[in-house]
This record gives structure tokens, C-alpha cells and sequence, in this order.
């Protein structure tokens, strides 16, 4: 018997920290997009497109307002003509389809004439302390046609076909916190709606599926004149906004380890009180019973040519049908029926259908988990001092406890050595080399945290147990960097991945995938082992239809779709 | 003069400390203290840029051993090793503390302590280094020949661009 209090215990950090568990992870309640518009659903905010200006070729430039309680941001957009041998999703692309910023308050002429000089150039351009991001999209050729071409003689494009790529353009970047001039985060931080992980940067995208929208329906009207028509609104939200996104990502989740522990842990401290629900009501059942037939719906509308993503989409699909299979023959008004489902899921299903599981679990307790979306943000810098006075005693404890998946490991075998992270002089371009046969390792971005974790450990085995920290760092600078994580993993658990990132058989995807399940990013389709392109904000009320749309119900597929 | 972010000065500085030779570790601290000095009004850059120029490939030796913090003579230390010193001894570590030997750059030094130790004594701290220190609004602005002269170490750290490593690199 479980007393009544019963708290279910946090799944452990070597659990949920290994590369492969994190390369499952679904969106849920907690990710950025839906906590966004949640928050400027119930605060009110208001929508107004205040400039249009696109000519006939589809060039010019536009500004998108989001009005709310205290602050106005405005997505300011510029339209491009753009060759197709031009257009590449690559950092080192030069010219794109569309390039935007997202300004503070309500831009003047004048700073709509300095951003037209500064914004298409994206990183060769200088953008100011009024602007909170920085980013461009292509068009998906494919679909842009199709659409375009369709609207232009007055009909629906093929819905079939819309739903097989998302989106009509995919963002290639988007740039935040002072990058290129831009405001600092530390500046906006503390205020209402941006006072959470990526919430400027999120914001921007969704203004940015609007303006979209709206350009290809323009491109329509230009090509179709009075015959051409509008999307239907229920076809129009099934359009995403697109995003490619390559090794950039990666290092994120690596250098802000603080960040890193307050996204898993909300997500885990999620998870621990659903499954200390005791009883699950009637309406909490069907709220589950229903969004699993949702997310069904939406890993068979899941699609990717990646021979790795192709296996992880078919032991999705057979995941949930299995727990389907379950659940009708399960008796879900037992006590702690959720954790008795976790407790099943995690001896029958993969990574990725314990994960969604994970994700619909929190569904019908918006009450019960929704307030943890405001402890994911992080300052990383509270936790940046070294404590020095610590014995070499407590350090090596520390390792053991938290890092014994990276000690008694071969760091000269190629196999555990096998990678480098590097950045190319080629517009910065973070890349991944192998140590063995390219040059460039002596220029290895700090990844190696396993390999030097052993070396600190090995380092602090030579002094007495009871010498200072500080007294062996002075010594041994090289090692600052790991003694640093290891005292702040100590506090955060999810803070450090618990995988060797130059091993041979590290997926950079993997980090991609944790980071952008977290920001709401569905439809993952990797296009090699360290870039993917994934959907966002798919069949999310459009910014005029937010007030009306029911309460976050729109990050799976409804089933009449 | 252009007007940068303090992410990109703390970036450009941290990248640049790399590049002269600096530890992963030690360079956090260095981006950070001079994202420090500048929210504070303090020239950080210039002070950034006249402490790599002068250690530039030569970081151990203006590294103080535990004996310099107890006044052992040293040639110079630099203010980067010995801020980090200081800072891994926490509030109460400037009182054992005594220097003396010539320090390069000892606002760095000072940039580092009050980054990291927030409850730092900061008049004992300026005391001990050499250095008054008077805190002003933010500046932001950094010269072209400075930005240019750090860029010089910033540029170290990257890998030149090659065929294969475009093809290969990013997948």
C-alpha cells in the first residue's frame, strides 16, 4: 500500500540523459510554442498586419504586430526575388526568399528604411538593441508551386500533398540574445511573454507562418487575378512553418548545462505528479483515451526518407498500437493508474513510444503540470562560480556519482575518439570532423566532456584527499573547464548529457531532436545524421483566430482531419 | 566605433582568449569578466585586448602557483589566471591573500572575482589588485581597431575552409 501522499520519484538522470533517450523526446504541454500561445491567448493579445507592401513580384516588405497588456513586438518582414540556384538552407548561404527581424514596439519609417540595409544581408548585416531576433526562410519549391499555382485558378491545393511537407517556406535560421546586435536577453528577460526559453525567437516564427501565408496568397492574386482564391481556413492551419537545422544546435545543449537541467526537470517533475494521481476521472480517461487516437493519427502522417527515422516512425507506430491494445484491456480506475501504465510502457515499449507516452500523459492534467512551463528558464551565470573550497575528496564523489558512465573508457581508441567539434572560418559554420582523417582536431570545440572528465578524475586521484579545488586548478587550468560542470551537474542532475559526444557512433541528431521537441517542433525528418528539418506551429490557430481557437488543442492532429 | 551586445563582446573575448592560448575553462571566465566590466562602464575590451597581446602563446608562464597568492615573487601573472585564483577561493579568500607581483591586466582579474563571487568585498578586492575601479552605465561601444585586433585571436580558433570540409563537415 502506498500512503496517500505517495509521490512517484523522478525518472534518473542516467536514464533520461543518455543521447538516445533524448533523441525520442515528443512535444508536450511544456513546449515553448504551446506555452506561448497559451499565455497570449489568456492575456488577450491582439494581431494587426499594419504594413503590406509586395509588389507584383513578390518583393517588398511587411510588418506584423503583436499587441499585448505592456509591449508591442512587430514581426518586420522583407520579401525577396530570389533564383532558385540560390536558394540552399546551409548557414553559408548568402540570399534567401524571405529575411525578418522581430522589433520592439512598432518600427518607424526610418528604422524600417536602417533594417531593409541591415536584415536581407542577415549575419554581413548590423542590427540594433530594438530588434530581439534575426532570421530567414526558403520556400519548399514543391509546395509553393502546387499552392500558388492552385490558387491562382481558384482551387484548393491537394490536401494530401500539403500534409505530406508541412509548410510552404522553412526557416534557416533564427538568430537571437545580442547575436549581430541585437538586444541581449538579459535585457528582456524579466518581462511578461518573453520571460521564458526562446519565447522572442518563437514568437517571430509564428508571425512568420502568417506573413507566409499571406505571401502565397498575394502570389496567387498577382498570377490568378479575379479567379484566384483563399485557402479554406481548416486547409490553411494544417500549414507549419518549416525549419532546417543543422550542427548549430548542438552545442547549445552543451554550454548551457543549467538550461539543459530545468527543461528535462520540469518535463520529469511533470511526469512524476501525473503519475501520482491516485484516481484518474472519467474525463481525465477520455482526455488520454482521445489523444492517444491524436497522436496516432500523427505518427502515420509521420514521414521521412532517413533509414534511422524510417525504424524509429515504425516502432512509434507499433508503440501505439500496442498501447491501444493495452488500454482496452486495462482497467484504468485502479489506483496510480498512470504510473502503472509508465511502469508497463517502460518494459514493452521503445524510446520513442515511452516518450510520447510521456507527452499524452501530461494532457488531461493542464492544471496539475501547466504552471512548470515557467520554471524552464535558467541563469546560467548563478551557477557559474567554481567552489574552490571543496576537498578533492568531494570532487572525486561527485565524479562517481555522476559520472561513471564516462570512466573506464580507451579516449585513444578511435572508436571513443573518433569525432571533433570544430567551427570553420566558412561564416562560422560549426561543423563535425573525423579525428583520424581531417584536419583541424587541434582546433576541437570543448565536447569532449567525457574524455576530459576521465582526465580530471585521473588528475585529482594524484592528490590528497583533503587538498582544495582551487590549489589543484591552479595547477592544472586545463581541467576548469569539466571541474566546473562537474560541481554543477552535482546541483542539476539533467544537466550534463551522458554520452560520449566524440565517439564514433554519436548522433548530433539526437541533440537536435531533444532541443526541438522542447521548443513544440514536430514531423522530424533527419536528412543525414547531423541535420534535420522539422514543423513547427502545425495546425496552430493563425494569429487572428487565437482569441476563438479552443484551449491548446492544437499540437496533434484532430481526427477528422 | 560600432555598438556591440555584451553576448557578442563576452563571445568575441572568450573566443579570442582561445586563440591566444588560454584553456576552455579559464576562457569562460575571461568572456564573462569582460562582459562584466562593460555592463558596468568599465573600458573591458581595451583592458582585454592589452592582456592577450602581451601573454599571446605564453599563458604558463604568468600563471601564479599557490605560493604567489601568499606573496611569493613572480615575474608577472596574468589578471585571467589570477582572477580565476581568487575566485575559486570564494568570498573569504581575499583575506589570506597577498600579491606581490606586477599583474598584467588586473581588471580582468577584478572582472572575474565580481562575475563570479557576487558577495565579493569590492574596495578590498580593487585594494589588493591595484586597481580603482569607478562602475558607470553600460558601454557598448567598441573601436574598430580593437574589434579588429581581437579578431586577430578570434580567427585562430577556426578551422580554414576546405572543399571537404564543406561537403563533409555539416552532413
Amino acid at each position: 500500500m502506498r500512503p496517500d501522499n505517495w509521490k512517484a520519484p523522478l525518472r534518473p538522470a542516467d536514464q533520461m540523459m543518455r543521447l538516445a533517450r533524448m533523441g525520442s523526446f515528443h512535444q508536450s504541454r511544456l513546449s515553448f510554442m504551446r506555452s506561448l500561445l497559451r499565455r497570449m491567448k489568456s492575456e488577450g493579445w491582439r494581431f494587426d498586419v499594419k504594413l503590406f507592401e509586395i509588389n507584383d513580384a513578390g518583393v517588398g516588405r511587411a510588418v506584423y504586430c503583436a499587441i499585448g497588456p505592456k509591449h508591442t513586438y512587430s514581426l518586420v518582414a522583407f520579401a525577396h526575388d530570389l533564383p532558385d540556384d540560390q536558394r540552399s538552407d546551409r548557414v553559408i548561404a548568402q540570399a534567401w526568399d524571405t529575411t525578418f527581424t522581430l522589433f520592439d514596439g512598432v518600427p518607424t519609417e526610418a528604422d524600417l528604411q536602417r533594417l531593409a540595409q541591415n536584415v536581407p544581408l542577415q549575419e554581413a548585416g548590423r542590427i540594433s538593441n530594438t530588434e530581439l531576433s534575426l532570421s530567414r526562410a526558403n520556400r519548399s519549391t514543391r509546395l509553393w508551386g502546387h499552392v500558388v499555382g492552385h490558387l491562382a485558378k481558384g482551387q484548393q491545393p491537394d490536401a494530401e500533398f500539403v500534409n505530406s511537407i508541412g509548410y510552404l517556406m522553412r526557416t534557416t535560421a533564427v538568430y537571437g540574445n545580442g547575436k549581430f546586435g541585437a538586444a541581449d536577453r538579459a535585457t528582456y528577460h524579466d518581462r511578461p511573454l518573453l520571460d521564458g526559453p526562446f519565447r522572442a525567437e518563437l514568437l517571430s516564427v509564428y508571425l512568420t507562418r502568417a506573413f507566409v501565408m499571406d505571401l502565397a496568397e498575394h502570389a496567387a492574386r498577382v498570377k490568378g487575378g479575379d479567379t484566384a482564391t483563399k485557402l479554406a481556413p481548416d486547409l490553411r492551419r494544417q500549414f507549419g512553418i518549416g525549419n532546417s537545422t543543422g550542427l548549430g544546435m548542438a552545442p547549445f545543449l552543451t554550454f548551457h548545462p543549467a538550461l539543459l537541467n530545468n527543461w528535462i526537470a520540469a518535463r520529469e517533475q511533470a511526469l512524476s505528479r501525473v503519475r501520482s494521481v491516485k484516481t484518474a476521472n472519467a474525463a481525465e480517461q477520455a482526455t488520454f483515451a482521445n489523444f492517444l487516437k491524436r497522436a496516432t493519427q500523427n505518427a502515420n502522417d509521420w514521414q521521412s526518407q532517413h533509414p534511422l527515422q524510417i525504424d524509429k516512425i515504425a516502432a512509434l507506430r507499433a508503440d501505439l498500437s500496442a498501447l491501444t491494445g493495452h488500454l482496452a484491456s486495462t482497467d484504468l480506475s485502479t489506483e496510480y493508474p498512470w504510473d502503472a501504465l509508465m511502469v508497463w510502457a517502460e518494459t514493452t515499449l521503445s524510446a520513442e513510444g515511452q516518450e510520447q507516452l510521456v507527452s499524452l500523459l501530461l494532457e488531461p492534467y493542464p492544471d496539475l503540470v501547466d504552471d512548470l512551463a515557467d520554471c524552464m528558464k535558467a541563469d546560467e551565470a548563478a551557477h557559474f562560480a567554481i567552489e574552490g573550497t571543496k576537498t578533492v575528496a568531494e570532487c572525486l564523489d561527485c565524479i562517481s556519482e555522476n559520472y561513471a558512465w564516462a570512466l573506464g573508457q580507451d579516449y585513444t581508441s578511435p572508436e571513443n575518439s573518433a569525432r571533433f567539434w570544430y567551427v570553420s572560418e566558412e561564416k562560422l559554420e560549426p561543423r563535425l570532423g573525423e579525428r583520424y582523417e581531417d584536419d583541424g582536431a587541434t582546433l576541437e570545440q570543448p565536447h569532449a566532456i567525457a574524455r576530459d572528465i576521465a582526465a580530471y578524475h585521473q588528475t585529482l586521484l594524484q592528490w590528497p584527499p583533503d587538498a582544495l579545488l582551487a590549489d589543484v586548478l591552479i595547477q592544472h587550468p586545463e581541467h576548469r573547464q569539466v571541474a566546473r560542470r562537474a560541481q554543477l551537474t552535482q546541483k542539476l542532475p539533467y544537466a550534463e548529457i551522458r554520452d560520449n559526444q566524440i565517439s564514433a557512433d554519436m548522433l548530433p541528431i539526437d541533440m537536435l531532436r531533444c532541443k526541438l521537441s522542447f521548443f513544440g517542433a514536430t514531423k522530424f525528418d533527419p536528412r543525414s545524421d547531423r541535420w534535420v528539418r522539422i514543423c513547427m506551429y502545425q495546425n496552430a490557430p493563425f494569429p487572428d483566430e487565437l482569441a476563438n481557437a479552443p484551449s491548446d488543442d492544437w499540437a496533434y492532429p484532430s481526427l477528422n482531419q | 566605433m560600432t555598438q556591440y551586445s555584451l553576448t557578442e563582446i563576452e563571445a568575441h573575448c572568450r573566443k579570442a582568449a582561445r586563440g591566444a592560448g588560454y584553456h576552455w575553462g579559464e576562457v569562460n571566465d575571461f568572456g564573462m569578466a569582460v562582459r562584466w566590466l562593460c555592463a558596468h562602464g568599465i573600458d573591458g575590451t581595451g583592458e582585454a585586448l592589452m592582456m592577450l597581446k602581451t601573454v599571446d602563446g605564453n599563458c604558463d608562464a604568468h600563471r601564479p602557483s599557490a605560493n604567489v597568492l601568499q606573496g611569493a615573487i613572480h615575474p608577472t601573472i596574468c589578471g585571467l589566471s589570477l582572477g580565476c585564483a581568487l575566485a575559486d577561493r570564494g568570498v573569504d579568500g581575499l583575506q589570506n591573500t597577498i600579491l606581490n607581483t606586477p599583474i598584467i591586466a588586473p581588471l580582468i582579474a577584478y572582472g572575474i572575482v565580481c562575475n563570479a563571487v557576487a558577495q565579493i568585498n569590492r574596495p578590498a578586492l580593487g585594494a589588493l589588485l591595484g586597481v580603482d575601479v569607478q562602475t558607470n552605465t553600460p558601454q557598448m561601444d567598441v573601436s574598430t581597431a580593437v574589434w579588429t585586433a581581437l579578431n586577430g585571436f578570434v580567427h585562430r580558433t577556426y578551422v580554414p575552409a576546405t572543399e571537404e570540409s564543406r561537403l563533409k563537415g555539416a552532413g
